[in-house]
């Protein structure tokens, strides 16, 4: 029998911290409950979950901090929760490390693709590869080559850079302060009609449909996430 | 030759540009070379004189030379054309009066012959000095109306005081080869003057003294921004323009202070348009928030109950202990609960949006945001199944980005596609375009095939809780289409219902599209 994975989830709602971990067991996942920031570290200082899911609005601290606090010691996925009008929140946590958000309220079937998705892309961002494939994209981060279904995709150096950012972290959300800061250096860290001119180069150079990306996802407001398959 | 005749000192004041600019058009056409055309000419003069001997009279020599002289002072100032015709008089003399091959004494005739050739040739080149000064003048300031045409033009075409400035800033520092700093007043405060940006005491002191006497002032000993001007609107003072030229002979070469005056002023009112048009555009938002505010409550409280009865209801139900609901009734249930909740949601986002837009334009966080990435993220939002594969999106390659607020236009699609779609039969398909309107606008059009929209309603849709006469039960409050409206105009842009070629409701509205305020940079 293969170990199920183990994922925390901290959230003070008690009708919402049930529902989670009911629709997570019921997916086979194995769950552990804290509904609060100390509670919640505590648990994964001692139990090393797989995965955490975070809600941005304890009582007893502030969520970007226990991102932060969780980020020191530890590689694991997080996935924050917030309200729908706390954008600048779900910024700072993923800055400050989370790998994904969702918006409150979602659907089973959306929070459980995310964490589908933290899960299977984790090791690939724990330890940095020095080539990406999928099956249709190819990205040598030596050579700086990259080819779309064998054949040769001619990119500029910044298209480029703006595409390896995005690819060495699989399935996570980059927010365009860290794009920008990566890509074009920390004096451009506002100016997001770069990303937006070449984030529309880069699709229409790797999407089969640049207006219905598959690959290169839009995550509104707050940054790009690279998704590599389904 | 002589620059203090053609050179104004540096100190002359503006309406001397044309002149000195002319002086300058002028001094370039007669160097020493104009001067040493007489010779050859004169010399082809004789040359022509001598093969016309055998047949020619004296008086016809006299016309040759004087030809020459003619063609000379069409072509130069008045100097080198007198010359010339000195030296074929000289010529003249010297090959064709008897005695030949030497300089005679003049007689009455060669008197005559020599003023004459003088006063030709002093005629013409004057006359032509002046038709030529016509013509630099009219090129001049044919290049200063273009330049000023230029760049009023490009300012209308900036919709926020930020943009205006940063704009203001590249343009003009562009134009004139200089440092450019630009600060304007925002809103109807004073111009924050220890917050004008400046670094250097001196610059600053400059500065605070061209705002308090309201003109220029220049202080070359400063270094930096040595040159500086109020921004003087209609009214009043709206901004501070400071400017160093990194090159003196350029800037005057373009146009010097009277177009920068004259940009000056063309900035000052745009700044003004802009306050004002902010002003006004507050009072509105004002207005409409009252109105929207005062019928919100009235729909909440009624919007918000029918899908939560319905919750409530159908979840009791199945939560009974001792029900003896068949699995399928169950999940009937269970559909009911996700349903209502769905509209629920929808009914909240449009809540959420509504309060942004009540706290006016300030709350907006503007974004250049491409038109694509705002669709597909509506697109995807949706709550209608299969809605995706119902809608076809043109885009034009070269759309430019807009200048919104994200989440306020996916509102507007997310409400206008699901009307579309909820709509139009089913299987049938929602256009989506959008297009460069061509005035600083992005014209984006949602277009469905469904039974369409009276002409009678097609304003009232946009009004708060109106249900048009063809609206389904399972709607929403009669709020997607205010929203949508009230998140337009949020943005200064219009919307408005049209009819589908063929049948259907087109629901058209425009974007203000981005202005880039740094350049790309891509190596």
């Amino acid at each position: 029998m293969t170990l199920q994975p183990l994922i925390l989830t901290i959230e003070d709602e008690p009708a919402m911290r049930r529902t989670l971990c009911v629709a997570l067991r019921d997916q086979g996942y194995a769950t552990l409950e804290a509904a609060t920031a100390e509670d919640g570290l505590y648990q994964a200082s001692l139990r090393a979950p797989n995965l955490v899911l975070l809600d941005l609005g304890l009582p007893d601290r502030d969520g970007v901090e226990v991102t932060r606090i969780l980020r020191r010691t530890q590689q694991v996925p997080i996935i924050v929760i917030s309200a729908r009008d706390a954008e600048a929140q779900q910024v700072e946590a993923l800055d400050a490390g989370a790998n994904d958000y969702v918006t409150k309220p979602f659907r089973e079937a959306e929070l459980m693709a995310r964490v589908r998705a933290a899960l299977r892309y984790a090791p690939h961002i724990a330890k940095p590869s020095e080539s990406f494939f999928n099956g249709r994209l190819r990205v040598d981060f030596m050579t700086h080559e990259v080819s779309l279904d064998g054949q040769k995709v001619v990119l500029t150096s910044k298209q480029y850079k703006l595409l390896a950012v995005l690819v060495r972290q699989p399935g996570r959300v980059i927010t365009y302060r860290t794009l920008l800061r990566e890509v074009w250096g920390p004096s451009r860290v506002s100016e997001v009609h770069y990303l937006r001119v070449f984030m529309k180069q880069l699709r229409d150079k790797l999407e089969k449909d640049p207006t219905r990306p598959e690959m290169l996802l839009t995550a509104q407001r707050v940054g790009y996430r690279f998704k590599p398959s389904d | 030759m002589d620059q203090s005749v053609t050179h104004p000192p540096p100190s002359s004041e503006e309406p001397r540009l044309w002149q000195r600019v002319d002086g300058r058009g002028w001094l370039t056409t007669s160097p020493l070379t104009h001067y040493a055309l007489a010779i050859p000419v004169a010399a082809a003069s004789s040359l022509i004189c001598q093969v016309i001997t055998p047949w020619a009279q004296l008086a016809d020599f006299v016309i040759v030379y004087l030809l020459g002289v003619v063609a000379i002072a069409a072509r130069c100032a008045p100097a080198p054309s007198l010359f010339a015709a000195v030296i074929s008089v000289l010529s003249f003399d010297f090959f064709f009066i008897p005695p030949y091959w030497s300089l005679s004494a003049p007689d009455a005739g060669s008197v005559l012959t020599f003023v004459g050739m003088v006063v030709v040739a002093g005629v013409i080149s004057g006359l032509n000095q002046g038709l030529r000064k016509q013509r630099e003048t009219a090129k001049r300031s044919e290049a200063f109306a273009n330049t000023l045409y230029g760049f009023s033009q490009a300012l209308s075409e900036v919709h926020s005081l930020p943009q205006l400035s940063s704009f203001a800033e590249r343009r003009l520092a562009k134009l004139f080869d200089a440092r450019v700093h630009v600060a304007l007043q925002s809103g109807t405060s004073a111009l924050p003057t220890d917050e004008l940006g400046l670094d250097s005491a001196e610059e600053r002191r400059l500065a605070l003294d061209a705002w308090k006497k309201g003109e220029l002032v220049e202080d070359p000993a400063v270094p930096g921004l040595n040159l500086w001007l109020t921004l003087n609107g209609a009214h009043r003072s709206v901004g501070l323009l400071g400017l160093s030229p990194r090159n003196s002979k350029r800037f005057s070469d373009v146009g010097g202070r009277p177009l920068l005056l004259m940009c000056a002023a063309q900035l000052a009112g745009a700044v003004e348009r802009l306050l004002l048009s902010d002003a006004t555009h507050r009072a509105e938002l004002q207005a409409e928030t009252e109105r929207t505010r005062s019928s919100l409550l009235a729909a909440v409280s009624h919007d918000l109950r029918n899908p939560l009865a319905a919750i409530l209801t159908a979840a009791s139900t199945a939560a009974r202990a001792d029900s003896q609901l068949s699995d399928e009734v169950r999940r009937d249930l269970m559909r009911t609960i996700v349903d209502e909740s769905e509209r629920l949601n929808r009914l909240v986002a449009n809540l959420l949006s509504m309060t942004k837009l009540e706290s006016g334009e300030l709350a907006l966080q503007r974004l250049p945001e491409e038109m694509a990435e705002l669709l597909d993220s509506a697109i995807r939002a949706l709550s209608i199944p299969n809605a995706a594969a119902r809608i076809r999106v043109h885009l034009p390659a070269d759309l430019p980005s807009v200048d919104v607020d994200a989440v306020l236009v996916e509102q507007t699609l997310i409400n206008l596609l699901e009307n579309a779609l909820r709509y139009s039969p089913t299987g049938s398909t929602i256009e989506v375009e959008a297009n460069d309107a061509g005035d600083g606008g992005v014209l984006v059009r949602v277009i469905d095939h469904g039974p369409g929209i009276r002409l009678e309603e097609r304003e009232k849709v946009f009004e708060k809780f109106f249900r048009g006469s063809g609206s389904k039960r399972d709607g929403g409050a009669g709020l997607g289409l205010t929203i949508c409206r009230a998140a337009v105009v949020a943005h200064r842009g219009r919307i408005r219902v049209q009819e589908t070629a063929g049948g259907g409701a087109t629901v058209e509205f425009t974007l203000p599209r981005a202005i880039l305020t740094r350049e790309l940079e891509d190596d």
